[in-house]
Parts: C-alpha cells; sequence; structure tokens
C-alpha cells in the first residue's frame, strides 16, 4: 500500500517486536536487515515489491504497511 | 486495508505486545484467520470464535469478534450449542492439538461425525506450551518432552487422516510458513456447509525447540519448510522420498447432510406432529 504521496511504506513496531527475524528470512525481495540490537530494519525500501509476506509472516504483527496503521496502533 | 486487515480488528483495550513466545506461530495464523473471515464478507456480529485452554485458546481474546472462552477440550461442545442455538451465526473454533485431541478428542471425532457447520483450526505445534511441554497426542514418535525424557514411543495422530475417517466435510493442512495458502484453506473452510477442519504446523521454539534442541526460531521455520509438502508434488514422489515429510493442502472437499439442518427438519416434523394429535 502506497501512501498519500504515493510512495512505498514498510515500518517496524519495536515496542511489539519480539526479534524472531522471520521478516529478515521471509522477504524475498532481502528488504530488511537486522540492526545492532537485534530488531529488523527496513534497510532496502525501493527494492520492496509489495508482496506483502513480511506483513503475514510476522507473528507480533508487528510490521505495519500502511501509515493509517500506524497511526491508529502509535498509543499502544 | 487489506493487508493490515488484522490491526483494524483488535480490541481496544488489550495490551500488546501479545503473550505468545518470540517466534511462536499463533500470530501468524491468528493475522491469516482474520483476513479470511474479512474475504468471505461475514459481519463481525454474525462470528463467534470459540476457543477452549491452552496458548492457542488466547487468540479469541485479542481480536474483536464475539468469543467465548471455554473450558479444557470442551470447545466444540460449547460451539455445538451456539450454533445449534442460532444456526445463522459463523461459528469458528480455535484450538490447540492437546486441546483437540487429547482431552477434547471425543468431542472432536464426534463434531466431525455429526458433519456440524463450525470451522475448526488446530494450532498443531505438537506439544502442550502452556503448562510446561507434555507431549500431546501429535508428537512425533521418538521426540522428546518434558513427560517423554526417553523420547516419546507412542504413534502420533495424524489430524487430517482422523478427520476424513471420521467425517468432516472439510479437511486441509496449512503451515504458518505460507500464510497466503493458509488463509485460503480457512476461507474455503468458513465457505463450507459442514464441519471444517484446518490442521496447521507450526512452531514452539521456546517449549519444544528446548526439549528437541531444534535451535532457534528461525531454523524451526526453515525445518517446517523443507519438512511440508503438498498433496499434489507428493504424487510423483516415491515413498522413500515421501519418509518424513508432511503433506499439505486439501485433503477432502465434499459437502453432505449437515447437522443443524437435518435438526431443524426434526423440529418441525415434532411441531407437525403434536399439532396432528388430538387434544387430551
Amino acid at each position: 500500500m502506497k501512501n498519500k504521496t504515493g510512495e512505498k511504506y514498510l515500518s517496524i513496531k519495536r515496542n511489539w517486536c519480539k526479534r524472531c527475524g522471520y521478516c529478515v528470512e521471509f522477504c524475498p525481495k532481502n528488504v530488511f536487515d537486522i540492526g545492532e540490537d537485534g530488531y529488523p530494519v527496513v534497510a532496502r525500501l525501493e527494492d520492496c515489491n509489495e508482496c506483502r509476506i513480511c506483513v503475514y509472516i510476522c507473528p507480533d504483527l508487528a510490521v505495519i504497511a500502511e501509515p493509517e496503521v500506524e497511526e491508529k496502533i502509535k498509543d499502544r | 486495508m487489506m493487508e493490515s486487515v488484522v490491526h483494524h480488528h483488535l480490541r481496544p483495550k488489550k495490551k500488546f505486545p501479545h503473550i505468545w513466545c518470540p517466534g511462536c506461530g499463533h500470530g501468524i495464523i491468528l493475522s491469516a484467520l482474520v483476513r479470511a473471515l474479512e474475504k468471505t464478507g461475514r459481519e463481525r456480529d454474525e462470528v463467534v470464535l470459540v476457543s477452549g485452554i491452552g496458548c492457542s485458546s488466547r487468540a479469541p481474546t485479542y481480536v474483536d469478534f464475539s468469543s467465548l472462552h471455554g473450558t479444557h477440550g470442551r470447545a466444540l461442545a460449547f460451539a455445538t450449542g451456539i450454533k445449534l442455538g442460532n444456526p445463522r451465526l459463523t461459528v469458528i473454533v480455535l484450538t490447540g492439538d492437546g486441546d483437540a485431541l487429547a482431552i477434547g478428542g471425543n468431542h472432536f471425532i464426534h463434531a466431525c461425525r455429526r458433519n456440524i457447520d463450525i470451522t475448526t483450526v488446530v494450532f498443531n505445534n505438537n506439544i502442550y506450551g502452556m503448562t510446561g511441554g507434555q507431549y500431546s497426542p501429535t508428537m512425533p514418535t521418538g521426540a522428546f518432552a518434558a513427560t517423554a525424557p526417553y523420547g516419546m514411543i507412542e504413534q502420533d495422530f495424524d489430524v487430517c487422516n482422523l478427520s476424513v475417517a471420521t467425517g468432516a466435510s472439510f479437511v486441509a493442512r496449512g503451515a504458518v510458513t505460507n500464510p497466503v495458502a493458509l488463509e485460503r484453506y480457512i476461507r474455503q473452510g468458513i465457505l463450507t456447509k459442514g464441519f471444517s477442519v484446518i490442521d496447521v504446523v507450526e512452531p514452539c521454539p521456546p517449549i519444544y525447540g528446548f526439549y528437541n534442541k531444534t535451535g532457534t526460531a528461525l531454523d524451526m521455520m526453515r525445518s517446517i519448510k523443507e519438512r511440508t509438502i503438498s498433496i499434489k508434488k507428493a504424487e510423483s514422489l516415491s515413498p522413500e522420498e515421501l519418509k518424513g515429510k508432511v503433506l499439505t493442502g486439501v485433503f477432502i472437499d465434499r459437502e453432505y447432510r449437515e447437522y443443524t439442518e437435518e435438526y431443524n427438519k426434526v423440529i418441525e416434523e415434532a411441531k407437525r406432529s403434536i399439532q396432528d394429535e388430538e387434544p387430551l
């Protein structure tokens, strides 16, 4: 899903993430990297083909693909 | 909207992150279930999620559908009551392998036999995670658990073959490594008029992984990916090549005499026979 300006969007909700690494492993385009603290980071958003496997495979519902959703759950 | 549909259905006051361990597959199944429900177009108020006891049975507490958290193994018994009370409802049972097949084993086979229009999703991680790692009926022979320190000596249940043999209308097996197919199976199960069973292969990294030294959550996911093979692909393989493999896909899809419809016919007939009787 693209945001209002038509750009790709992906973010990790760090306080929900449990660092299992599934998003890094299952992304077919290798968009994620594991950061120094073990949390995944969106490193190559330009390679994303918007298949949404990362959103589906995240057991902690911590990969967010829409800015509206991010806004909705930002205080949780 | 479609990608993050589960985020739109989270209960407002529920605390996150959820209680499941890092790498546990339950969250993947829950989001696949919500996406499947959204695609079937069922109204939120017409869906009831019923669960028993166990890690898996915590799933309905996170989403804002009507839910009932019952007693251990009896989720199907409660669900049968709900469905008979109001056949208009879409009743979905979320249950673990121990909950469905050990404690609730009788309810499970008789729900299959009755062919009542309920969808059952079995969260199959081969172990009792919440109570500390006792072996469950689906634990593979030779695997280790807190109650099987020298290895499991019993034969394990095959959920799908059991359901097919006892008369379920729709039986499929998915894996958390393929959430797109899993969502499709759950959707097909919900749309089938009759009893549907979806067995989901998933890892339990902190308990099963600990006793069996299967490595990290990622290693377990890779092993599931290697182990699972679709029914179509398996047809061309020899029995030796299929050793240790787990078949995924739709095992059976048949619609026949459904229990609530038959029950309503009995009610109608009883009403007629009472009216026909002469008053005392």
